[in-house]
């Protein structure tokens, strides 16, 4: 059991920190409220939060998965021309879809409904990172979140048999083609290097012994559900990871689990998405073994780690790079405006290197760091700016017609407020970095702008104060 | 560091820090950052310059494993179309480099460099002990480490941090929006760059209109595999470093963009762009030695040879495009390209028209200054380590090369030890 945080000890800052990290932030009335409730109570909530909104769009509702290979492989090529047009029709239609879908998640994030549910799918899609490039259906990728979300704060065990189920997982690892006799040995390795074990933790002979457990794990024709096929399944017996018989995929995953690697490994991927990066092996043990005795319950295992005292550490305020995600989303909830529209968050997020149902490889976003270079950081800033926007009227029109709903910095920054300094320093502090920590950088920003704090002023003021280091972190 | 590099960073002091045009878009900057780069660029006019005569490397990864028995292909070895009864190459559609290998057929332009030795191929490259996971086997790859041991920077970023300390930053410049892990570097070193005509800090709010999605790599479950960023920096000190670097590239960078128009003849390939943007900055003079370009989608598990022919030929029409563009240039003698990828493949195809991960595999050279004919030593097919080619040639000899006979610097304080060095160049 990772030692907890002592209730006394809980203050606005770490209310701050914890709505950042279990979800996508808070304005200041909601970090306040969320403080009022004491770390339990806060932690509960996040855990407990049930909220379908906005709904899926409307096309999810009937299967039209995988319709460009459908057109591609079914239909006779009688009049080539049509078919060439019919084929365009759909690839178009895919790539709208996917833009709807994207925008759909981001507004969920946005909403705050349930905000942990979403970060851990986000978690989740990072984690069993499966690429529409490949999968070529919206549909299918749509699927796939909303499994991810079910069983998000589920069971891992759940969750991974779920996902060797999945339609769009078994067309992104090659599971369909694989059948007795001649394995396709794509899923078998990723399944155990980046989903449950981690590299070095099995042989290849594991691999092949895994490949051949998981023949026969099969979408049907039309791609929208999972069979299982008897006659490409191989029957024979295997031995993998030192056990020997004739497992098919579900035992193949039940040995896996059995293996205390597995919860070693998940306890720390989870703990460097919502901590820090290289917890120490004690910490990392402790947790581990919290989720192995749990049985692989995600929910209690996240409560614990959001109630202890390493989450709260000199190590884990203030430390974490947000993802281009977070930091979009989050940026929209500090500034209490709504997402900008469709194509530009879709191209800001695909140059920033996060384009959601699109992960770069089966292992997901690096993170950390590597979200930072000299282009995305030049964006982050430039976008800051943009979307704080100015105050010429000619500007605030052209950007509301396109893109977005203007920041109101009468309600961010009243006029009394700004009149006050010091007051206006902490406020400011508070809302775009959640902390006093920022408060000599906050104060010298608004001394440096000159006075009257005017409209433009005051917007000028916000840009500086998210093109820095530190609106980077959380 | 040349007389250009270093106006660059008095004209950077001058007009940005203490003229204070970045200090409003860039409040992080303290003064200890900058003293740390100024007091680098002083310690480095011992440098060797560079600019417009020095050695410029490109290296093209190829990511996701490609399959290099069907694109340096043993025709004449029967061993290999017994493997490959679905996927093998014809014999007699290869096109022959010698009476023992040829190129797929999608590679003629580079099969014509070849024969006017502007191009070759390095044999059987790879190293003991080899990992077959993408993601383990890109680092070893990116930094040069024994698959035993894990090395905390890249290879190029240990290049950076004992040679080109102080250094304009732009010394290593990545084609894309992620920094390669070959970068990684104990202090940061290079840029990452995609759109010049974005790649400054703007003033006030502009407009983003032309924030046009981006399509990534298509095909196999690796796309795009450029790996972690290490730094000995903290978050914070590292993302204020990166700021300061981009800001010191670029007004330069816009400046080259500017004046120095597209040349060459170019695929509309995100490949062939990142190379004629690769080109443009060459022709305008950066001060860069290593260019690091990304291809991926070679992870050909099933129904291979539309997508790998595919490849292959974008390949080919970009590669050509770059050498015909760097001769027109007069940049062709100072230009070497090699490329890589994380392992080859299987020797035997698998039941779905496709090929699990492998092992050893060829890698291409292309320059003026490239000594002609095959290199390495093609592994047997005959003589296999469970189902995989042995590796004859070790990466980091290749490396060792690069480092010694290309970039001129000893390279066993980059590598870590002394490997052979070979005759390519």
């Amino acid at each position: 059991m990772l030692a907890p945080l002592a209730p006394d000890e809980w203050s606005l800052d770490h209310a701050a920190h914890l709505l950042g990290r279990a979800g996508f932030g808070g304005t200041p009335e909601q970090i306040r409220a969320f403080h009022a409730l004491g770390l339990d109570a806060a932690v509960n909530q996040l855990l407990a939060a049930r909220d379908n909104r906005p709904p899926a769009p409307d096309w999810t509702k009937e299967p039209g998965a995988l319709k460009r290979q459908t057109m591609m492989e079914m239909r006779p090529a009688a009049d080539p021309d049509a078919k060439k047009a019919a084929i365009r029709d759909a690839m178009r239609e895919e790539r709208e879809r996917l833009v709807e879908l994207r925008t759909w998640w981001l507004r969920r994030m946005r909403s705050g409904g349930q905000p942990l549910r979403e970060k851990m799918t986000l978690f989740w899609h990072g984690h069993f990172a499966t690429s529409v490039t490949k999968v070529k259906s919206a549909w299918a990728m749509w699927r796939q979140n909303e499994t991810l979300r079910e069983n998000a704060l589920g069971n891992f065990g759940a969750m991974v048999r779920a996902m060797a189920r999945d339609p769009a997982m078994i067309r992104w690892l090659d599971l369909q083609q694989s059948k007795v006799g001649a394995p396709n040995e794509n899923f078998a390795r990723e399944v155990m290097e980046l989903f449950t074990l981690g590299v070095g933790h099995y042989t290849e002979a594991d691999v092949k012994a895994g490949a051949r457990a998981f023949t026969g794990h099969r979408v049907t024709p039309l791609g929208q559900e999972f069979v299982f096929a008897r006659r490409a399944h191989d029957y024979g017996p295997k031995t993998f990871l030192g056990k020997t018989g004739n497992f098919d995929g579900d035992a193949v995953i039940d040995i896996i689990l059995e293996q205390p690697q597995c919860a070693r490994f998940i306890a720390g991927r989870i703990w460097e998405f919502f901590a820090y990066e290289n917890p120490e092996p004690g910490q990392l043990d402790a947790a581990a073994y919290s989720l192995f005795r749990g049985g692989y319950e995600l929910a209690p295992f996240l409560g614990e780690l959001f109630r202890s005292r390493a989450f709260y550490s000199p190590r884990a305020m203030g430390t974490h790079i947000k993802s281009p995600v977070e930091w979009l989303v989050g940026m929209c909830i500090d500034l209490e405006t709504s997402l900008p529209g469709q194509p530009l968050l879709d191209g800001v997020l695909g140059q920033l290197g996060q384009s959601l149902f699109q992960p770069p490889n089966v292992r997901g976003w690096e993170g950390g760091r590597a979200w930072i270079s000299s282009s995305t950081l030049i964006l982050r800033y430039n976008f800051a700016g943009f979307l704080v926007g100015s105050a010429d009227p000619a500007a605030r029109k052209l950007f509301a017609r396109r893109f977005a709903a203007p920041v109101d910095v009468e309600k961010l920054a009243p006029p009394p407020l700004r009149a006050q300094p010091d007051a206006f320093a902490e406020a400011l502090a508070f809302r775009l970095y959640g902390s006093e920590r920022s408060r000599p950088r906050t104060a010298a920003a608004i001394a440096e702008a000159g006075r009257p704090i005017n409209d433009p002023r005051a917007r000028s003021i916000f840009q500086r104060l998210m093109s820095t280091p530190e609106y980077q972190l959380s | 560091m040349s007389d250009s590099t270093l106006h660059t960073r008095r004209h950077f002091l001058r007009t940005s820090i203490l003229g204070g045009a970045v200090a409003w878009t860039l409040p992080g900057f303290i003064d200890r950052t900058f003293a740390a780069l100024n007091a680098g660029a002083e310690g480095s006019l011992v440098q060797t310059a560079t600019g417009r005569d020095g050695p410029i490397l490109v290296i093209l990864q190829l990511s996701g494993g490609n399959d290099g028995l069907n694109t340096v292909i043993p025709y004449a070895d029967d061993a290999y179309h017994r493997a490959r009864p679905r996927i093998g190459v014809p014999a007699k559609s290869v096109l022959r480099l010698s009476d023992q290998v040829g190129l797929n057929p999608r590679m003629p332009k580079l099969a014509a460099l070849y024969g006017e030795g502007k191009a070759t191929v390095l044999q059987g490259i790879g190293y003991p002990n080899p990992n077959r996971s993408h993601f383990r086997s890109m680092e070893i790859w990116q930094t040069a480490s024994d698959s035993n041991r894990v090395e905390r920077h890249g290879w190029l970023g240990r290049y950076f941090d004992n040679c080109c300390r102080g250094e304009d930053p732009a010394v290593g410049v990545s084609l894309g929006e992620q920094m390669p892990e070959a970068f990684s570097a104990s202090q940061p070193m290079g840029i990452a760059l995609k759109n010049p005509g974005r790649f400054r800090f703007a003033e006030g709010s502009e407009v983003m209109e032309d924030a046009a999605a981006d399509s990534t790599d298509a095909g196999g479950s690796v796309g795009a595999l450029a790996g972690n960023t290490t730094s000995d920096l903290d978050a914070f000190h590292y993302i204020e470093r990166v700021a300061l670097d981009a800001q010191v590239s670029s007004d330069r960078i816009a400046d080259i963009v500017r004046r120095h128009p597209i040349t060459g003849n170019y695929p509309r390939t995100r490949l062939g762009q990142d190379f004629q943007l690769v080109s443009q900055l060459i022709a305008g003079g950066m001060p860069t030695r290593i260019y690091y370009v990304s291809f991926g989608g070679f992870d050909t598990h099933a129904n291979q040879t539309g997508t790998h022919d595919q490849l292959l030929g974008q390949l080919d029409d970009a590669l050509a495009a770059f050498a015909a563009d760097m001769r027109a240039q007069g940049n062709f003698d100072r230009v070497l390209l090699l490329t890589f990828s994380e392992f080859g493949r299987r020797v035997a195809e698998n039941g779905s028209g496709g090929t699990d991960h492998g092992t050893a595999a060829p890698m291409f050279l292309l320059g003026g200054g490239i000594r002609p004919g095959l290199g390495g030593v093609a592994p047997s097919l005959a003589d296999l380590d469970a189902g995989d080619l042995k590796y004859t040639v070790d990466f980091r000899s290749v490396y060792a090369t690069l480092l010694e006979r290309w970039l001129h610097v000893p390279s066993a304080g980059v590598l870590g030890r002394k490997f052979p060095v070979l005759g390519f160049v």
